[in-house]
């Protein structure tokens, strides 16, 4: 026999699964790069996995000199450093030190030029015919899903033969490490074809610069380390490219100047909550407290 | 809140919950990966397949391997191995194919690499016009050999005059293909391709155009010879010689070359004339009484290019002339793609000079895809009908027929929607789907408002406690205590009161008196239904003293609270007496002696009675 009861109990299941998403929603964040962005285009899984190396957030550029012998990664960076950071780095690196930065369309120039780099990440989407991605379903590729070759052997492309792009830039100055194929061009009107002003030609997009007795690595595309690229099961060498970046005595990971970092809204108070014993304790219970009620009072 | 409101605005938030479900269950668009796709940083790898293995690798060795066949081809054609040069050239149409169609699909036809699909194209439609000229020129080697070996002047000169146009046509060749050379060879270099083989093959089409040209001398100064020495041919029937004119040597698509023959001699009237161009006969007729023959030719499928043009009389040949046919650009387009369902029909016209282009042979374009070739009508209109599958589309025309004095022209694009065809099947779903949902939510919207709250049953006959009388089973054995129903009592049906009215009547209207509530409970516990007997007293003592003191929402009342209600009420011993009775029956599931039930009944009477003098 249905009765109002029942109608009740069924709706409070039908809201809960409603509220299920909402959930989802408030303590997760779909911004670019985010490490706490779980889908496709967030870096949770590599954040995960630096957590279990036990990588030191820096949220001070100066503090990156207590550090000695170890590897700063910058990843996405899109808040500007100041010239005491560029100077900072520098230091770091004339330490001995090596800093990774894998940026496209951020503020990685300033960063270079602030140090005084010759390396530089130039405009435009890099394009290539050496492509992994396409549309069965419309037949379209995506010249900006580049193929990178490995160009020379170094500590970071030890076992590296390629390297799946997505959306790179191209790279000016400093030692080649890896390069796209000659049938590759600077998309500059984003339209993902070869137009009159566009050539073909090969462009770097690894390069490394000795700074002191430090190396600076420059990675001309960050998306490598969204949850996406991570998960994909190629043939291509990104995951040892990843590894081979990560594997550092003393890994330090920029959350100053970084996309990475970023939280909004709500996100920051209901990860704490998330994440703090004591307060999913109180939650449960108050829950509890509220169920038991309707049950007294015989609501539910 | 106020608890009565809370169920009503579960049940709000449900039903919109599930109005929205059922808004989209046939399209459900709440979340789909392609929503949050688009970022401008990456492309969502999740939502795409790897690509085929096209790579630069790949197409580098595809465009070096064109190069190198042109130089393959050519060489078997100057070995006059004929053979081996088709075969060769069948596996270079194949890669050029090939190599159009990865243009196409990677988008690359505007660029350098679209650039060099366009020039191996056109080399290879001049190498295999130099292949079958050149086997044409080979096979009239051994007729030549048979004409002289039968001193016959005047086959060998129709020869000789076929070979004279071919000699123009393969030289027209050999230029054509030596013009291109320079941006081609640039193309390649501009890769690292090695160019040798086709630079090769360049000089080897330039070398047998020089050869068929000395052959060419020579074979003509041996029917000259043999002219000379031999007897004046029957078929020449007075004629002494011909000559030719034409005028303008030059002309375009459209224009008029106006093509004059005289014939010399004894008898010139009436004589059989031939025209001869590239050493086709292009024309036949006869000699007007003054030995002229007169054509007009107009200029149409004929290629852009120099041509020989003779005329001949039976055994006797004019001196050969030349023509030159330019090319010029058509006007090419498409009318608006008419779409009906999935058929798209494509109408067009090609004119060029304000004639129209009839016979010509072109392409509608999906997509930068090739369809089905098109023959123009002799208007210079083309109609096709495409089928096309859901999507948006790119439509426009091609022309590239080189029969034609016309230069290649692409029309402008024109986009085509072919949506999704909804079948009926699929919207009267659609509509039982959601109708369901309406039905469910607006059933339980309707219960609710009928039955209040509290855990009544929802759906009853006329007589509430009938319907709950059935509610038990038949076999289950019958509770200790309760009285059995009388021997010879009627079925179950038959006695239940049945009142007029209907549950509203029974429960909400105070209608109904002590005394009928009684004989209610008497009737369900013949019945043998124990609990709801005892719950249809509660039920009345609640509405009554619901209604009599004007309490607010009393049907949302449990036993307990009815009771705390009542405490300062005269008649509270007996009420209290009837709820614990009520409770140990209902939910304790005891099972009363005849004594209790009596009790009970006495319990109930009194308070009744005191609630209906508290009314008065």
């Amino acid at each position: 026999m249905i009765t109002i009861r029942k109608i009740l109990i069924l709706s409070a299941v039908i809201i809960l699964i409603a509220f299920i998403p909402l959930y989802l929603h408030l303590t997760t964040t779909t911004r670019e790069f985010a490490r706490y962005n779980q889908q496709w285009n967030g870096t949770s899984l590599l954040f995960s996995d630096l957590e279990g190396r036990g990588a030191v957030p820096i949220r001070d550029m100066q503090e990156i000199q207590a550090y000695p012998g170890s590897r700063l990664l910058i990843l996405a960076p899109d808040r500007p450093f100041t010239p005491a950071e560029a100077r900072a780095v520098r230091a770091y690196l004339e330490g001995g030190n090596t800093l990774v930065l894998a940026d496209d369309f951020g503020t990685g120039n300033d960063l270079l030029q602030g140090m005084g780099s010759g390396i530089r990440l130039l405009p435009g989407n890099l394009s290539s015919v050496d492509l992994y991605l396409w549309d069965p379903q419309t037949g379209r590729f995506y010249p900006s899903a580049v193929i990178g070759f490995v160009a020379r052997e170094d500590i970071l492309t030890r076992g590296v033969e390629e390297i799946l792009l997505n959306k790179p830039v191209a790279l000016e100055g400093g030692e080649p490490l890896a390069g796209t194929s000659v049938l590759s061009w600077v998309d500059r009107n984003s339209d993902q074809r070869v137009n009159a002003n566009e050539s073909f030609g090969r462009y770097d997009i690894l390069a490394r610069e000795r700074v002191g007795a430090g190396s600076l690595y420059v990675l001309s595309d960050p998306s490598i380390f969204v949850n996406s690229m991570v998960q994909l099961d190629l043939p291509a060498n990104n995951t040892r490219l990843i590894k081979n970046i990560l594997d550092a005595e003393v890994l330090l990971v920029d959350q100053v100047h970084s996309r990475t970092s970023a939280e909004e809204g709500i996100l920051p108070l209901l990860l704490l909550a998330r994440s703090t014993m004591i307060i999913k304790i109180v939650m449960i219970a108050l829950l509890s407290i509220i169920v038991a009620v309707l049950f007294q009072r015989r609501i539910l | 809140m106020n608890r009565r409101y809370l169920p009503l605005v579960m049940l709000a938030c449900a039903l919109t919950v599930g109005l929205f479900i059922g808004l989209n269950f046939s399209s459900p668009d709440l979340y789909v990966p392609e929503n949050h796709s688009y970022s401008v940083y990456h492309q969502n790898p999740e939502l795409l397949e790897m690509a085929p293995s096209e790579s630069s690798e790949m197409i580098l060795a595809l465009m070096e391997q064109l190069m190198d066949d042109t130089g393959t081809v050519v060489l078997n054609i100057k070995v006059r191995d004929f053979e081996t040069a088709e075969k060769d050239l069948a596996r270079m149409l194949r890669d050029v194919r090939s190599f159009d169609n990865l243009v196409v699909n990677l988008e690359l036809s505007e660029t350098e690499i679209g650039e060099f699909s366009r020039y191996s194209r056109r080399n290879t439609e001049l190498i295999q016009r130099l292949l079958e000229e050149n086997q044409r020129y080979a096979e009239l080697q051994s007729l030549v050999i048979k004409y002289r070996d039968e001193r016959n002047p005047s086959a060998l000169y129709s020869v000789t005059y076929e070979g004279e146009g071919l000699k123009t046509k393969i030289q027209e060749i050999s230029r054509q293909y030596n013009a291109q050379a320079p941006a081609f060879t640039t193309l390649g270099t501009q890769f690292n391709l090695n160019t040798s083989r086709y630079l090769q093959s360049v000089s080897v089409a330039e070398t047998l155009a020089e050869e068929v040209g000395a052959t060419q001398q020579t074979r003509k100064a041996e029917a000259d010879s043999l002219k000379r020495t031999a007897p004046p041919s029957p078929e020449s029937g007075g004629v002494d010689s011909v000559l030719v004119e034409l005028q303008p040597e030059t002309a375009s698509f459209g224009q008029v070359i106006q093509v004059t023959a005289w014939l010399n001699g004894r008898e010139v009237a009436g004589k059989a004339v031939d025209l001869f161009v590239d050493s086709d006969r292009w024309a036949a007729g006869r000699s007007d009484a003054s030995g002229r023959f007169s054509y007009r030719l107009v200029v149409d499928r004929i290629r852009a290019e120099r041509h020989v043009m003779y005329a001949a009389q039976g055994g006797i040949y004019s001196p050969v002339l030349n023509f030159s046919i330019t090319s010029l650009d058509p006007d090419f387009s498409l009318d608006v793609p008419e779409r009906s369902g999935p058929n798209v029909t494509i109408r067009g016209t090609l004119t060029a000079a304000g004639r129209p282009v009839g016979g010509a042979e072109v392409h509608v374009l999906v997509d930068g895809y090739l369809t089905r070739p098109v023959i123009t009508r002799s208007d210079g209109s083309l109609q096709t009908t495409l089928f096309l599958s859901p999507g948006s589309y790119q439509v426009m025309g091609s022309f590239q027929d080189t029969t034609f004095p016309l230069n290649p022209r692409m029309t402008s694009a024109h986009p085509v929607t072919v949506g999704e065809e909804v079948s009926l099947q699929s919207l009267i779903t659609t509509i039982m789907i959601y109708a369901t949902f309406l039905i469910l939510f607006s059933m339980g919207a309707v219960v609710y408002y009928r039955h209040g709250k509290g855990g009544e049953p929802l759906f009853h006959l006329k007589n509430p406690f009938a319907f709950l009388k059935f509610s038990r089973k038949k076999d289950e054995p019958q509770e200790k205590g309760v009285v059995p129903p009388a021997a010879g009592a009627p079925p179950r049906k038959e006695e239940g009161p049945a009142p007029p009215g209907d549950r509203k009547a029974a429960l909400e209207e105070p209608a109904h008196s002590q005394d009928w509530a009684i004989a209610q409970f008497r009737q369900l516990m013949i019945g043998g239904d124990l609990q709801n007997a005892v719950h249809g007293l509660y039920l009345h003592l609640r509405d009554r003293m619901g209604r009599t003191y004007r309490i607010r929402n009393h049907k949302a009342l449990t036993p307990r609270e009815l009771w705390k209600f009542a405490t300062d009420r005269p008649y509270f011993g007996d009420l209290t007496k009837f709820i614990h009775g009520y409770e140990m029956i209902r939910y304790g599931r005891m099972v009363p002696s005849a004594q209790e039930v009596e009790a009970l009944l006495q319990w109930f009477s009194a308070t009744s009675s005191a609630i209906e003098r508290d009314h008065d």
